[in-house]
């Protein structure tokens, strides 16, 4: 009886361990995306997410060809901030700016006017067999009594984020799919 | 009973050195008939042998003892049945959309996805605003390529000028 109970104690410990070092591992590769679970539920803020599961259904819809399938089988999560609070919207871009200065490189920046802009920034994953992919994208645009942060991310490369930036990519009728 | 013969009996048995015969033989003079005084402690000692002999114990008690040493395949699948109850346990759990609304889970897959869908067209309607601004640079470019001929011959000058500037002078020459 004590050998059995001493067996169980270790196989849960190193069961815990496991899953602590997981969980954190996962953590420091995607902490916008941490930073997002954490605003996603407060007061003056719209979160939608779209997650895999969603995406795997529209894998095997019928009516799309192979180039189509490949990009969004590329989209791991889509998710989408609207912040409508002004404290809230000062406190997540000061808490992400440390974050996408260390593990993100901004690509674009848009000014439409002086109270509307939108900045483009990529975290680039590292290499996998000789090749170099991009592990998100996120989008920020700011707005006069607004900001929407979209979060995309998976194998984000070129094809990807031209179709997404051209308006290709869509959320139809509790879908993800892309336009030809 | 012959007493010589029974003692040189036990002596090899308590050695160790008797046959399976010999032993027989001991069991058969100690226990079938009077044993002599000195002889009666051993006479007892064989006959509580043949009474425990005797006794058996059940078959439920006799699987107990084999299962027992056998500890290792409960304890195996204990420890596998942990692990599965961890694992499942800190895995979490995805669903195929959440939708917040001021801090409220909102179960409306269609207002969800439509919301998503107007935050797509907008961004792909700021970069469309970028492209436009980018063709203008683009216009700048094109200005440049008809410069270029002029550029060409503002750099033939240049050189015409330095070449101008190092060659002497007519009063030089003359001199």
């Amino acid at each position: 009886m004590k050998k059995i109970v001493t067996l169980l104690t270790l196989t849960l410990l190193v069961c815990i361990a496991a899953a602590n070092a997981y969980g954190q591992k996962e953590a420091r590769e995607d902490l916008v995306s941490g930073l997002l679970d954490v605003y996603e539920d407060k007061e003056g803020v719209e979160s939608i997410t779209i997650s895999s599961s969603l995406l795997a259904m529209m894998e095997n819809g019928t009516g799309q060809d192979k180039q189509t399938k490949e990009l969004i089988s590329k989209i791991k999560d889509l998710r989408v901030l609207i912040i409508t609070d002004a404290g809230v919207e000062k406190a997540l871009l000061a808490e992400l700016e440390p974050v996408l200065q260390n593990t993100y490189t901004q690509i674009m920046k848009v000014k439409k006017s002086a109270k509307e802009r939108m900045m483009l920034y990529l975290r680039t994953s590292p290499e996998k067999s000789g090749k170099k992919q991009a592990g998100a994208l996120l989008v920020t645009i700011a707005e006069d009594n607004s900001l929407t942060v979209m979060y995309l991310s998976g194998n984000v490369d070129t094809d990807l984020i031209d179709a997404v930036l051209s308006g290709k990519v869509n959320v139809m009728n509790g879908k993800i799919n892309a336009l030809e | 009973m012959d007493e010589q013969k029974v003692k040189a009996l036990l002596e090899r048995y308590f050695d160790g050195a008797t046959s399976l015969a010999e032993e027989q033989e001991l069991r058969r003079l100690l226990t079938e008939g009077d044993a002599p005084a000195s002889l009666k402690p051993y006479a007892s000692l064989f006959a509580f042998y043949a009474t425990e002999r005797a006794v058996s114990y059940p078959a439920a008690a006799r699987a107990g003892r084999a299962i027992g040493v056998r500890w290792w395949i409960p304890a195996a699948l204990a420890a596998g049945v942990a692990l599965l109850i961890t694992v499942k346990a800190l895995t979490p759990t995805h669903s195929a959309y959440t939708y917040y609304v001021n801090g409220r889970r909102v179960y409306d897959k269609e207002a969800a996805t439509a919301q998503a869908a107007a935050k797509l067209q907008m961004l792909a309607a700021s970069m469309q605003h970028a492209k436009a601004g980018m063709a203008s640079l683009e216009k700048l470019n094109e200005v440049g390529r008809y410069l270029e001929p002029l550029d060409k011959v503002r750099q033939t000058l240049l050189q015409v000028d330095h070449v101008i500037s190092l060659a002497p002078t007519a009063e030089q020459s003359i001199h």
